[in-house]
């Protein structure tokens, strides 16, 4: 009976397709998706996305979905995205109404928590203890100080002592 | 040389020639009254430590008495050094053309009361019409997943907030080499290049836009100042013990800020936060070595502000105290036992700089601010030991018999009273202790308006009143405090990296009893001992017993908030910032309540570890922060492992390190929010019971 087990087969593909359909929306939903139809029409977005991957598997993985996911709120938010960082879709889709300068932050750096960073070691500073040298001894300039300090302590011993 | 260019040295001469002159003067006077009898070993150690104390008390005394006189005569300490010139006519210039980072390293703080600060700061900053010469960074060193995941969380409201008018960037560090002063040095090395200036924030720090603009318009202007550090103003905190270091500090503070400015000008200290830096110096000379041998004394540099600025100084750049800078503020710890707490980190980090103070180079400025941090805890030690001997003298002196008649003299050697060198000693000395209050009090005539902010002429005197009297119960506590931490650390105990308390927690009768019974035990023994072996000596210990003897119940009174919010509104320890708060404060103020009546999402439940896996925008925000790294193959299997525990018995079974490695690693991540969307699809079981089920 081929017939027959086409209608159960198609069947079967609709409601896995329905599943599917459900499951995204719920996805988008939480990804903050608030508008009932933005959400069916991004989940046609993402099915016909993984057209290629649908026939085979009957369901693809939610690592698959999810990535479709990003890719199509990428496109919707109009930012490109790295092979790496496809996340940043659900990123623009959660910031909501998003001002310009932020999309253009999230276009251009690599790296979007901080600017590019460029290595540039701060040289270990020497903190050796210091040790007297003879040459010291015969250093004028701290020498007069002293002497400063001397004649200093000999006025107030005059004046305290007695 | 002109007189101009000697004036610093001048001064500093002037400064050395009292602290010596008046220590000099005590040591005679007090030298004459143990000489009386001949010196004996203990009299001679009693008089060194003194001359050491004495000198010690006497640097403040003399820095105050030139703060007030300053005042007095309407000048600030570093006005008078380096000219009206540069200085008037940066504050003339228009905006600055330098680029500035504002930086705020962070470990596992509250990341609500650090966004409500980076937001009011940020918020005063655009008022000064600052737009495009400042980017802020969070550096985060935070070890706990739920506080990093507030962290970004919170960066990411920021990030909205100042979208388009000023970069608020966030970096996490997965190791925290070096603690803070790593994590500064990890951003001068990626992004310093950047920038002409940094202006380093403590997480409690909130400094107005108008002094950042100000500060960054000062180097501008001089172009041979490495680093100013802003004096902090402690505020915001409404115990009993904080507000009092509140009115302390609004009082006392800015006579003794700008008495320090005046005498070291060019050559002062950085403290660590609310201070602005030139990059380039800083990262030429400023890098960190470890310190030859093991922990307490060697390893990572703990107080790495004060060697910085002593590095800064070795190659020749100015470190400037701007005193007469207003809107720059931090939060004092808000008991006794969280300040002795920050007291314990301080303190391994000062007696470390015993290693450093000798260093090679270095100038004598740099050493004495070295020498003087070390003194702040060494100096316990040293008055602990005073009254020890001071209390082996008196027993002593007990014990000897007066003799009349010495052999080959026929006169009697009658008794010398030396009772009044001995009363004038002691009020000489209990002057310069507390004449700098009554000087900070006295300066509030100087201006009315000051006066009216602190309560009045006769609320802020019954103020200055209770808090001598805090003080004068607190000091000893602190004392056996200090002199705890130094034995601990001289016997090779190091001390945890831990995050600092900021809100105003109260201290329990347990937490108060596990702190201060030691202390109570040491005062009732001394007593005791005074008390049964020399009944006088008793009376004058008295004021130094009564506090550690009523230790347990003084800290949990002084830690009451109730207590502290009485006395405000009876107007006492009132301060300018309660009576009228700058903008900035306000606008902290006003978001914490907010932030405190909301709930940003769960932020504050906890729980964050399970959104990061479940929610899409949680996850994806953290995933775009990370940094990938590679791992091996079998760090791979035992994420796996995690990941299977986690489906089998749920996040609970997992512990904070399993769950920061977890969130370290983007595939492990991805792989959960998969498995977490997968587990919601067909049902809980397949991740554990209610696991990841709540954004669903």
């Amino acid at each position: 009976m081929p017939a027959k087990q086409t209608d159960s087969s198609s069947g079967g593909d609709e409601m896995a397709r329905a599943r599917l359909l459900t499951g995204l929306d719920r996805y988008l939903q939480a990804a903050g998706v608030n508008g009932e139809s933005a959400r069916h029409r991004l989940a046609r977005a993402v099915l016909h996305s993984l057209r290629d991957q649908l026939p085979q598997s009957g369901k693809p993985d939610w690592q698959a979905l999810i990535a479709a996911v990003d890719t199509v709120l990428s496109g919707e938010h109009q930012i490109d995205v790295q092979p790496d960082l496809l996340c940043r879709g659900r990123i623009a889709q959660g910031y909501g109404t998003v001002p310009q300068p932020l999309k253009a932050q999230l276009d251009r750096t690599a790296n979007w928590g901080s600017p590019l960073p460029s290595r540039r070691p701060m040289p270990a500073q020497a903190l050796s203890t210091w040790r007297p040298r003879l040459a010291w001894l015969g250093s004028p300039s701290i020498w007069r100080p002293a002497q400063g300090v001397m004649i200093s302590l000999c006025c107030l011993a005059v004046v305290f002592v007695p | 040389m002109n007189l101009t260019s000697r004036l610093p040295r001048i001064r500093r001469a002037i400064l050395f020639s009292l602290v010596t002159a008046s220590t000099t003067g005590a040591v005679l006077v007090l030298g004459t009254i143990l000489a009386a009898e001949g010196f004996s070993i203990l009299e001679l150690g009693i008089l060194a430590l003194f001359g050491l104390l004495f000198a010690w008390i006497t640097t403040a005394f003399w820095t105050s008495c030139a703060g007030f006189v300053l005042h007095l005569i309407g000048r600030h300490g570093h006005r008078l050094c380096s000219g009206d010139g540069p200085m008037k006519a940066a504050a003339q210039a228009d905006q600055p053309a330098s680029r500035t980072a504002l930086v705020m390293p962070v470990y596992n703080e509250d990341p609500e009361r650090v966004l409500a600060g980076l937001q009011a700061t940020l918020q005063s900053l655009l008022q000064c019409s600052a737009e495009g010469r400042f980017d802020l960074f969070i550096l985060s060193d935070s070890t706990d997943p739920e506080v990093w995941l507030a962290e970004e969380l919170a960066w990411s409201r920021l990030n909205r907030e100042f979208a388009g008018k000023l970069p608020v960037y966030y970096r996490h560090r997965p190791k925290n080499l070096a603690r803070k002063s790593g994590n500064i040095a990890d951003f001068c090395e990626s992004w310093g290049y950047l920038y002409d200036y940094m202006i380093v924030l403590d997480a409690d720090s909130i400094m107005s836009g108008q002094c950042l603009v100000q500060l960054v318009r000062r180097m501008d202007a001089n172009p041979q100042v490495g680093l100013i550090q802003v004096p902090p103003v402690p505020v915001l905190r409404e115990s009993l013990f904080a507000r009092s270091q509140q009115f302390a500090a609004s009082v006392f503070g800015p006579i003794f800020a700008t008495g320090l400015s005046f005498w070291f000008e060019g050559g002062s200290n950085y403290w660590g936060h609310n201070a602005i830096i030139r990059l380039a110096p800083f990262m030429a000379h400023c890098g960190l070595p470890n310190l030859p041998g093991r922990e307490p004394f060697g390893g990572e540099i703990l107080s790495h502000d004060f060697v910085e600025a002593a590095l800064l100084r070795r190659a020749g750049w100015e470190v400037w105290l701007a005193d007469d800078l207003s809107g720059s503020f931090e939060e004092p710890p808000p008991t006794l036992i969280d300040h002795a707490k920050r007291d314990r980190r301080w303190c391994q980090g000062n007696l470390q700089h015993l290693r450093i103070v000798f260093a090679e180079g270095l100038k004598p400025l740099s050493r004495l601010h070295l020498g003087m941090g070390i003194m702040s805890y060494l100096s316990s030690v040293f008055w602990f030991l005073l009254l020890l001997l001071s209390g082996l003298e008196a027993w002593r002196q007990g014990q000897i018999e007066h003799s009349y008649f010495i052999d080959g003299n026929l006169f009697p050697n009658w008794p010398v009273s030396y009772a009044f060198e001995a009363t004038t000693l002691l009020a000489i000395t209990l002057s310069i202790l507390y004449l700098p209050k009554l000087l900070g009090y006295l300066a509030l005539f100087l201006d009315r308006r000051r006066l009216l902010a602190h309560g009045g002429a006769l609320k802020a005197g019954l103020s200055l009143l209770l808090e001598s009297l805090t003080s004068i119960l607190l000091a000893p506590i602190l004392m056996l405090f200090q002199m705890s931490f130094v034995v601990s650390i001289l016997a090779g105990r190091s001390v945890r990296w831990a995050a600092q308390q900021r809100d105003d927690g109260e201290t329990s009768w347990a937490e108060a009893t596990a702190a201060h019974f030691g202390h109570c035990a040491v005062a009732l023994v001394a007593g005791w001992l005074s008390f049964t072996y020399v009944p006088e000596f008793f009376f004058w210990l008295t004021p130094v017993l009564l506090g550690p003897a009523l230790s347990i119940p003084l800290s949990r009174f002084t830690s009451r908030v109730d207590v502290g919010q009485r006395l405000l509104r009876w107007g006492i320890f009132l301060t300018p910032c309660e009576t009228d708060p700058p903008r900035v404060l306000q606008d902290l103020t006003r978001r914490l309540a907010k932030s405190a009546a909301e709930d940003h999402g769960g932020t504050a439940k906890g729980a964050l570890f399970e959104r990061a896996i479940a929610d899409p925008f949680v996850n994806a925000l953290h995933l775009t922060l990370l940094k990938g790294e590679r791992r091996s193959r079998s760090e791979r299997l035992r994420l796996d492992a995690l990941i299977a525990r986690l489906q089998e018995q749920g996040p609970a079974s997992l512990s904070k390190e399993e769950k920061r490695d977890l969130l370290s690693d983007s595939k492990s991540m991805t792989s959960l929010h998969a498995l977490a969307w997968r587990a919601i699809e067909e049902g809980p079981a397949v991740l554990g019971p209610g696991t990841f089920t709540q954004t669903a």
